[in-house]
């Protein structure tokens, strides 16, 4: 954000004039417009999402009337919450009441101020960055209370207890865990972190030693359970707790805990991947920040013979699947069959998709021999933010997929065992991670 | 010993949750991608002649494909387990053959709510009564059968429709008998009594006569 006011204050007069207090104003106020939009649509999709993946693992198919694919169903829930009434029970107390879910709302969307979307792409590169999201993380713990206590009802005061419980226990081994990549990386910044990493899935500190691999899973567990996702939601155990911390609340409050629940799958995702899988780093050994710059990576020690070889095996696999497509096609338009659930689309998506990495790996290999091609700015572009973003967000999503699909499988842990899972496991574990970590990094460098 | 038990429970503790995690990761994944999804589209699919109504094509080409239409869209023939139509005994709303009603009024009298309300007058070239006003308030009805059974010659009976869904109450009040057949009927049944007034009369004077003459 910093380099993008600086910037416009040199190449535009308009700003040079208006100084730089209110440029650096509207800078702020137009990332926060599309970080809270981003964050938005994302808590949007991961209902739709989630009720997807519902249907797929009961055998349904979930969600497929509203818009293609049933991907507007959100906004049709949105609309229905927002012109629903909104009660605030008599004895509650209405200020705390009222406040409690923008509270937790805005825990979440402070998250999304350090949150990478590409090597250029950053609200704010803060040099505490995971600090900062463990600080944030915490919002979530004070906003529940708030609406558990505010209710004034039995069961919502003590669906905030349970969560405080859990929350203020599982931030124990969720930190542990972050430290345990904040070690080989030296740096708590995001972006530093992911570039600690390097291009490649094997430079990823999830690969870095055996306790940063077992760290990425005390990490998953505990920061599932921050959010109160499934296993961990006894805050709002409804067989136990009716709906817990959010039973009094309806209308668009209500939906305000659900956008925050589900913005914070997308930050927990968004960490784990910055921290253990990569950030925006290719699973190509080629570093995000050399594309676009030739003379670089793998073209070294790969010759060219080589690279041409695996190009050739790339167009083969390419024409192949290219022709099952095609194939697919005509028999769709034969038949005059709907775009949107043709067979094309059905069968052949995913190995169009294959197609396109291996073009892609093919296409990043033979950019970076030293060939002396001179790219026109707009791959340099598209290599500095749209592919570091699209790889971001795919990992991200997979996690996320993960999220919610443990929430499909696993039945939910009781009080007991859930304080058991991180005191007498998630802790200890990742006390051992940590220091086993540095005595890795005292032998091995 | 004791001590290496409990030592040893703690990583048995860590090797079962792993593995049962994983097995049932596992069983949802495999239900989730590779099983044939089980919903019946009601709207999209004719449940009274048991196929899909926006399928133009047999879908026979691909037998069981992995990753069958995730996202669900696109109206195919429908390829799960359930039974796709309706049982032929289904009770859906009451259904009336007006031809085959006596007016004996049993249905109305069996009705445990009164959901059915029967006139009939005696008309010339008709078995029984003729119906000059058969009504049933479908709001209320709740499907029990009672009439069903009763009815000797099964002028009232249960359909297979179920789509009863209105705005308004007064439209799940059904006539059956239009006002103009019930005028006619009502003619009809006033000549039949006139006649039988005058057969009377007849009678009567018939009688005086006879009467008279003894």
């Amino acid at each position: 954000m910093e380099n993008l006011i600086s910037d416009l204050i040199r190449e535009f007069s308009l700003f040079q004039q208006i100084g730089y207090v209110p440029t650096a104003a509207v800078v702020m106020f137009g990332c926060a417009l599309l970080v809270l939009n981003f964050f938005g649509l994302m808590s949007g999709l991961y209902t739709y999402l989630e009720r997807k993946v519902a249907g797929w693992t009961n055998s349904r198919r979930g969600p497929n009337r509203v818009g293609p694919y049933g991907l507007l169903q959100f906004m049709a829930d949105g609309v229905k919450l927002i012109l629903k009434e909104d009660i605030i029970p008599a004895a509650a107390d209405r200020n705390i009441f009222k406040f409690a879910p923008y509270l937790l709302l805005l825990g979440t969307a402070l998250s999304f101020v350090v949150i990478p979307f590409g090597p250029k792409w950053i609200i704010s590169d803060l040099n505490i960055g995971v600090l900062y999201l463990l600080a944030t993380g915490s919002f979530t713990v004070v906003g529940l209370i708030l609406a558990g206590w505010a209710s004034n009802n039995k069961w919502a005061l003590l669906g905030g207890m349970r969560s405080a419980a859990q929350i203020v226990s599982y931030e124990i081994p969720n930190a542990l865990a972050i430290l345990v990549v904040v070690l080989p990386a030296g740096t708590m910044s995001m972006q530093g972190i992911i570039r600690a990493q390097g291009g490649g899935a094997h430079h990823w500190f999830l690969f870095n030693s055996p306790f940063s691999f077992f760290a990425f899973f005390i990490y998953f567990v505990s920061a599932i359970a921050e959010i109160n996702r499934v296993p961990f939601d006894i805050p709002e155990a409804e067989s136990e707790l009716v709906a817990g911390y959010n039973i009094e609340y309806s209308a668009m409050r209500f939906g305000a805990f659900f956008a925050a629940e589900f913005g914070n799958i997308y930050v927990i995702s968004a960490v784990a991947v910055t921290c253990f899988l990569g950030g925006w780093q290719l699973p190509l050994p080629v570093a995000v920040d050399d594309l676009g710059t030739l003379g670089h990576g793998l073209g070294h020690f790969l010759s060219r013979t080589d690279v041409l070889m695996l190009l050739l095996l790339a167009a083969l696999l390419v024409a192949f699947l290219a022709w099952k497509a095609l194939r697919a096609f005509v028999w769709d338009v034969r038949r005059k069959r709907p775009f949107f659930g043709s067979r094309f689309v059905r069968f052949h998506s995913e190995l169009l998709v294959l197609g396109l990495l291996f073009t892609g790996g093919a296409l990043t290999l033979a950019l970076h021999l030293p060939l002396r091609i001179h790219l026109p700015a707009i791959y340099r572009l598209i290599f500095q933010y749209l592919v570091p973003f699209v790889v971001f967000f795919t990992k991200a999503m997979f996690l996320s997929f993960v999220v919610l699909w443990w929430r499909w499988t696993l039945p939910r842990l009781r009080v007991d065992q859930l304080m058991g899972v991180c005191w007498k496991y998630l802790i200890p574990l990742g006390f051992f991670c940590l220091v086993g970590q540095g005595f890795w990094m005292w032998l091995f460098t | 010993m004791k001590l290496f038990d409990g030592v040893k429970g703690y990583f048995v503790n860590i090797y079962e949750s792993v593995t049962t995690i994983s097995m049932g990761m596992w069983i949802t994944f495999k239900t989730a991608f590779f099983e044939r999804k089980v919903t019946l589209q009601y709207p999209s699919h004719d449940i009274l002649e048991g196929k899909s109504k926006d399928a133009s094509l047999p879908t026979q080409e691909i037998p069981n494909p992995p990753f069958e239409s995730l996202l669900g869209a696109g109206q195919q023939n429908y390829k799960g387990p359930l039974n796709t139509q309706l049982p032929e005994r289904y009770r859906g709303l009451l259904g009336y053959d007006e031809p085959s009603c006596i007016s004996c009024l049993l249905c109305a009298q069996n009705c445990p709510i009164e959901v059915i309300r029967v006139k009939g007058v005696k008309v010339e070239g008709r078995k029984g009564k003729a119906p000059t006003t058969f009504r049933i308030d479908y709001s209320k009805c709740m499907f029990c059968g009672l009439c069903v059974e009763v009815c000797p010659t099964d002028a009232i009976f249960f359909t297979r429709q179920f789509e009863g869904a209105t705005f308004e109450f007064r439209t799940l009040i059904r006539e059956f008998i239009g006002p103009e057949l019930c005028l006619e009927r009502l003619q009809l049944a006033e000549e039949v009594k006139k006649k039988a007034i005058e057969e009377k009369e007849v009678k009567k004077k018939s009688e005086e006569k006879e009467s008279n003459t003894a």
